[in-house]
């Protein structure tokens, strides 16, 4: 094939695919490869893929990353992305830097980045972004105790998913605010639905991400030793991950829940709950 | 609790409610010590809530306002106005500072 666009164009999105089912390491020679011949043949979007695929990668896999990697990889290619005619690589790095500043406890600039992504779907038409990005702004909602704005933002995200992946982030997400605002059954049956289409389709990273949920809607609707299990298992398979951002999420919740049953059911005061 | 319920956690209950306070400060010091080294402010902040709620629990005002006010240190310039609500409503839960 020769270093061609289309070469640099694939080796990206076989990386995407590594990072799908969780094998990041592997991902990334790649990107750097595609990066490499993409600024070679100076193919802008080919370009664009190489470098946000990096980005998502050094965010998923942290562990051995300084805290900010993945958001100094993606600032200085935004310009670059922005001009670009195809929107997902965009999409990608405007989600990474959603959730970084959504676990960094930035709330404020995760909503600008959220609102930005569903601002690219509606001025470019293209329903994925849009999508996403009211998903994004339900989490946030989420985190900031407003369930119903996050099911109704949930509600637009579904009404607008083409997608499997936008239509179960936006169930996850619906589920998640059902669960907080005590509906754990209703909570638990959804993620429970996002888990199957997940395994469905061999989306490795749909249906692990949803665990901690899955766990907490158990945990809410009374089921302690198996909640705790999936938040355990969650915990572990990120730590085996080398995403210790998620593993951090993890012990965190479990404190809250052995909290929780030190203190008789206390409600719980964190800010996730 | 309905019956099926209670039967499902009774295993785990008897395993875990003796211990539960020194598994709960287990798991905070555990993603504390995470978060700091991957740079989240967030989770350090409600970990040492956490563990600061742990200590009022024991009759620790002392530890508990010392990780309070280190939590609201690092809460305040996120513009997270729930989380600095739930700190402040744990500070005032210490009582006077008397340090």
């Amino acid at each position: 094939m020769g270093e061609t666009r289309e070469l640099s164009l694939i080796l990206s999105w076989l990386g995407i695919a590594y990072m799908d089912w969780h094998r990041v390491p592997e991902a990334i020679p790649l990107f750097d490869r595609a990066l490499r011949i993409a600024e070679a043949v100076g193919d802008d979007r080919a370009v664009g893929y190489a470098r946000v695929g990096l980005v998502f990668a050094h965010h998923l896999w942290n562990e051995d990353q300084p805290p900010d990697s993945a958001v100094e990889l993606a600032l200085p290619a935004l310009p670059l992305l922005q001009r670009l005619d195809d929107k997902y690589p965009l999409l990608m790095c405007y989600t990474v830097l959603t959730i970084d500043r959504n676990q960094f406890g930035s709330m404020k600039q995760s909503l600008g980045w959220a609102q930005k992504l569903v601002d690219v779907g509606k001025n470019e038409n293209y329903t994925p972004a849009l999508a996403t990005g009211l998903s994004l702004l339900a989490w946030t909602e989420v985190l900031s105790e407003r369930y119903e704005r996050a099911i109704d933002y949930a509600d637009q995200a579904l009404a607008q998913a083409k997608g499997i992946f936008e239509r179960v982030s936006a169930m996850a997400v619906k589920a998640s605010a059902l669960t907080m605002s005590g509906h754990a059954q209703e909570g638990f049956d959804l993620l429970n639905e996002v888990h199957c289409i997940g395994y469905e389709n061999g989306e490795l990273g749909l249906m692990y991400g949803g665990d901690l949920g899955l766990g907490i809607s158990m945990l809410l609707a009374g089921d302690m030793s198996a909640g705790m299990g999936t938040v355990r298992d969650f915990t572990e398979r990120y730590r085996a991950n080398g995403n210790r951002r998620l593993v951090a999420m993890g012990h965190f919740f479990q404190g809250e829940v052995y909290r929780q049953i030190a203190t008789g059911g206390e409600k719980c005061r964190s800010a996730y709950c | 609790m309905p019956l099926g319920l209670l039967l499902k956690n009774i295993g785990f209950m008897l395993r875990t409610v003796p211990f539960a306070a020194r598994l709960a400060r287990r798991e905070y010091e555990a993603g504390l010590e995470l978060a700091r080294q991957a740079g989240l402010p967030g989770f350090q902040a409600q970990s040492l809530l956490g563990l600061s709620l742990l200590d009022l629990l024991k009759g620790r005002g002392g530890d508990a306002r010392a990780r309070l006010d280190e939590a609201m240190d690092l809460a305040q310039p996120l513009e997270w106005p729930l989380l600095e609500e739930k700190i402040a409503t744990a500070i005032s839960d210490t009582g006077p500072d008397d340090r």
